[in-house]
Parts: C-alpha cells; sequence; structure tokens
C-alpha cells in the first residue's frame, strides 16, 4: 500500500512550481477570506492575518511575500490555501494554484549547485525534477516558525 | 601543448574562453527563475538532471539593454557548471593564431585580458572569476 508520504503535493506561485510531502498537508482550502487578526500579524514570518479552519483561527502565511516576490493581492480576495501542521499547531500557506499529486518515486530530488545559492536566508535547500521541470521543495519549517529572512 | 580559445559573441561584443572549460553550446531554452539566488544569476536551466545556473545578461555585458540569447554556452566553473548567453558561436581557435592585450581597468574583475584574432578583439572570460564574483555578489 502507498503511504501518505510517499506522495507530493504539487502546487504554483506565480512562475515558481513548489512541492511538498503529502504527510505534511491537512487539508487544502479554496476561496477563503482572510481575517485581519492583529494578534497573529508578524511581518517578519510573512503572516498576513488569519483563516477559520476547524472552529480556530490559525495564521496565514504569504508564500509570495516570504520569498520576497511582494505581497499576495488584498485580504478580501478570495484565496487559496495549504493548510499544514507543525508542533505549535495548524497554520496556512497562500498559494496560487494546485497542480496536482505526484508519486515521490516519479520525482528526482537533486541539492542547490553552489552558484545558485546567494548568502543569507533560504526556504529550500532542493529541487524536485518532475517531468523535467523544476518545484523547489520547501523547508516547511523555514517557512513558518523558523528564523526570518 | 598550445592551448585553444572558443569563440562566441554576445549582443556585439566578442568573448572568448579557455576550450578547457566549454562543456557544450545548446539552443537556448527555458530559463527558470527561482528566489534567492545571487545578483548576476537570471535563473537555472534544467539539462537533463543538472541544474545550471544561467548568467544574466546585465552581469556579462554591463548593459541594462534587454537582449534575447540565442545559445547558452555552459562550462565548467572551480563551483560548477554555468551558462552565459551568446548570439552567436564564432569557432575555436588555436592561442598561438591571435594575440593578446591587457583590457582596460574595469569592474568586470573576470575580464582581464583581449584576444585578438583576425582583426577582431575578443574578451577573454575567467570563468572561475566570473563564478567567484558571482559567489559573491
Amino acid at each position: 500500500m502507498m503511504s501518505l508520504g510517499s506522495r507530493r503535493l504539487l502546487f504554483r506561485v506565480g512562475d515558481l512550481g513548489f512541492c511538498l510531502d503529502l504527510c505534511e498537508l491537512v487539508e487544502i482550502c479554496e476561496d477563503f477570506e482572510i481575517l485581519n487578526t492583529p494578534r497573529l500579524h508578524d511581518a517578519g514570518q510573512a503572516v498576513c492575518g488569519g483563516m477559520v479552519f476547524r472552529r480556530t483561527t490559525i495564521p496565514v502565511v504569504d508564500l509570495r511575500s516570504r520569498l520576497g516576490l511582494g505581497a499576495s493581492s488584498p485580504a478580501r480576495q478570495p484565496h487559496n490555501a495549504l493548510v499544514l501542521h507543525s508542533r505549535e499547531g495548524n497554520w496556512a500557506l497562500l498559494i496560487d494554484q494546485v497542480e496536482g499529486f505526484q508519486p515521490s518515486a516519479s520525482m528526482q530530488d537533486l541539492p542547490l549547485p553552489p552558484l545558485l545559492v546567494a548568502p543569507g536566508w533560504r526556504c529550500f535547500e532542493q529541487i524536485a525534477l518532475y517531468q523535467a521541470r523544476p518545484f523547489i521543495k520547501l523547508d516547511l519549517h523555514a517557512c513558518y516558525g523558523g528564523l526570518s529572512p | 601543448m598550445n592551448k585553444r580559445l572558443g569563440l562566441f559573441s554576445f549582443m556585439g561584443v566578442g568573448y572568448a574562453l579557455s576550450l578547457s572549460r566549454l562543456l557544450r553550446v545548446v539552443e537556448a531554452g527555458c530559463v527558470y527563475p527561482l528566489p534567492f539566488v545571487p545578483l548576476g544569476v537570471e535563473g537555472m536551466l534544467i539539462q537533463g538532471t543538472e541544474l545550471v545556473p544561467m548568467l544574466g545578461c546585465a552581469w556579462l555585458t554591463g548593459s541594462q539593454e534587454a537582449a534575447v540569447a540565442g545559445f547558452q554556452v555552459v562550462v565548467a566553473s572551480e563551483y560548477g557548471a554555468m551558462a552565459l548567453p551568446a548570439d552567436k558561436t564564432q569557432g575555436i581557435v588555436a592561442e598561438a593564431r591571435g594575440n593578446w592585450q591587457p583590457e582596460p581597468k574595469s569592474r568586470f574583475g573576470f575580464l582581464t585580458h583581449s584576444f585578438c584574432y583576425q582583426e577582431v578583439s575578443y574578451r577573454m572570460v575567467n570563468i572561475d572569476a566570473l563564478a567567484v564574483s558571482l559567489i559573491r555578489s
């Protein structure tokens, strides 16, 4: 039997492709509104607000902003997000669209060559290739809960 | 043994590099963007199962003018492979067939000499110095 961890979710933010292990995913949420929740707001962690998930308000991290690509569209627009779990509880990652699911075995993980690495903070160390297209393998701990850029 | 050079041009300027550093020349393919790359890197190429950093046009030429490369010259540096933009490839020539001139002092520490061959000047690219300039950018 195939375990959840042996499959990956592929998704996009702008021109960039990303992937993560399915075992890290709680749920995919579409067309929700971001709540202005001052107690959760943390620009250093790119937390842009909150969302209600299973009767709890959880922080929403703007991946576009985390990657230094500018903030996502205003809070009142409907958004797509991945709800993920961490030791501190669930949190949501804003994304543009889900591309699909693929077995991990169909992807090849490659380390970043030194000439693609700028000094300083980053939230990935590997690129996964799927059908000759690159998907950034996100380090979710670095995205939320780790050190800030 | 006589050293040989690979010659190419980009945006009207000729460049030369040691043939021992030239891995391949390919028709321009998709350059994938990537966040948090060094300043002089435009993105990456996927060649088989290899991620190849693509040098930004401005880093090589110093010009802010937008340019589309027809070819990508893939070279080997001490820090791994990288690709340079090119419009035309102009063959391989033995170093002894031309002569050397020092480059006027410029901000391009990786362009130290010009190789003059058949009345055309080619700026010699020191591949390792280019790689270091990227790492420090």
